[in-house]
């Protein structure tokens, strides 16, 4: 029995270390989810510019057309950016990222593809599975956006070159007609969705931000346009891109401290629950020891008289 | 003459960098500098990386290293949009040197089009720095 209550208390030792582990990475978790969330408003006025350009610049010089918008008839190849985290310990949120990659590209049946990961669990994932075209550097906590930018820039190459849809190269060219990008969509603290969503080409203005821009422009129409809009939107275009891909990357990260949080939360309780078992098993086992110890000195008395 | 001063931000996708009271901006646009002054027409405008000045109602006149981007002048204010922005004060020249030169290396042996095109890019940015940060007596 001793050997079984030695046991019991190493084992409550360590639970209660691990305790003490989860808990502190609940706690570091809360506080970079609250500075992921600064940065992801620090960047909401941006965004939001570059919505009511697009939406003057849509309102106010009749049809504007960019390359980056116009759809392909044929899809032969498409692009697939996949945002991950660099570490683990954060439940099912590199798991979910991946489910939905297999059930997207399995809706997809036999179209080629070209796979880019962002974080260090997503490139892992993949090095043995999928053939990955590029991993971008680990680290995506560092992010920022310039590295959005050089994405953007990246896949915005690919889509304009095309997968030979058009040309006699017959697939060769390695270029794709669609970008999409695979993130988890930060909506609370307590659901973050893992969302597919199309960056290439751009989808067109929605026909009420149009009717809203164009209300706009009424009193706008004075607006010196220089050079000319279609130069603005040429130059538009990508930023609106780079800054779709910098908000998924925040939504991602946002969303990952997240994920943390709940498991560390999870594991933290978890032990505590494990910690009460034990030390109820631990009590049980010593109170037998004494119970069986009196017996023998009262039997041994006993035994005496 | 007594300059009337008007509202004014900067925006860049990690946050505003600036806002404040200007009387005088200039600018560099993809056609050449110039600048707005309170009043001016509302406009919309692209920007190439390069220096932003902005004269402060006490006068004080301060420079800043832009990326690309739009300025939208309205009646009530001035915007700019920019990929960064960085005060005078707070530009690692060693480092923007250092870009300069990459990229000058990178424009020079043209691999393909796209590269050098994007080189530029890079070096127009760095040059931005590095002209913001040599001006003479501004903060």
């Amino acid at each position: 029995m001793a050997q079984g209550m030695k046991e019991l208390r190493r084992r409550i030792r360590s639970v209660t270390s691990i305790q003490k582990i989860t808990r502190a990475m609940e706690m570091v978790a809360t506080t970079r989810l609250r500075r992921m969330q600064t940065k992801a408003e620090g960047a909401r006025p941006y965004a939001d510019a570059i919505k009511s350009f697009s939406a003057l610049l849509a309102g106010s010089a009749g049809k504007l057309e960019s390359p980056l918008t116009k759809a392909r008839e044929k899809v032969g190849r498409i692009a697939l950016v996949v945002i991950g985290s660099d570490r683990g310990l954060c439940g099912a949120y590199n798991a979910n990222v991946f489910r939905k990659v297999s059930a997207f590209l399995s809706d997809k049946k036999d179209l080629p593809f070209d796979l880019y990961t962002v974080g260090k669990k997503a490139r892992v994932h993949y090095a043995r599975r999928l053939p990955i075209k590029e991993a971008y550097p680990d680290e995506v906590e560092k992010l920022n956006f310039r590295r959005a930018r050089e994405i953007a820039k990246q896949v915005t190459e690919l889509f304009l070159k095309g997968s030979a849809a058009g040309g006699p190269s017959g697939g060769a060219s390695g270029g794709v007609d669609e970008v999409h990008v695979v993130y988890t969509r930060f909506i609370s603290v307590g659901r973050q969705v893992t969302t597919i969503d199309r960056l290439l080409p751009i989808a067109a203005e929605a026909p009420a931000k149009v009717a809203a821009g164009a209300a706009g422009a009424a009193n706008e129409s004075q607006m010196l346009l220089e050079p000319s809009p279609q130069e603005l939107l040429d130059v538009l275009m990508p930023k609106s891109l780079a800054m779709r891909v910098f908000a998924a990357m925040l939504d991602s990260m946002a969303s990952e401290q997240a994920a943390r949080r709940m498991a560390m939360k999870a594991a933290t309780d978890a032990a505590g629950e494990m910690i009460g078992t034990l030390t109820r098993k631990y009590n049980r086992a010593r109170q037998e020891t004494i119970t069986k110890e009196l017996l023998d000195i009262i039997g041994g008395a006993e035994a005496l008289a | 003459m007594a300059s009337t001063a008007f509202d004014f931000e900067v925006i860049t996708p990690e946050g505003s960098a600036f806002r404040g009271r200007v009387t005088a901006l200039r600018l560099t646009g993809r056609e050449g500098t110039f600048g707005v002054l309170a009043r001016h027409a509302p406009m919309v405008a692209a920007l190439d990386s390069g220096v932003l000045r902005a004269r402060h109602e006490d006068g004080k006149e301060r420079a800043f290293a832009v990326g690309e981007g739009f300025v939208e002048v309205r009646r009530t204010g001035v915007r700019v949009l920019v990929d960064f922005c960085n005060s005078k004060s707070k530009i690692d020249v060693s480092r923007a040197e250092k870009a300069k030169t990459r990229a000058k290396e990178r424009a020079r042996n043209r691999d393909s089009k796209f590269d050098h095109a994007r080189a530029e890019a890079a070096l127009k940015r760095a040059m931005a720095r590095l002209s913001t940060a040599g001006l003479p007596g501004l903060e």
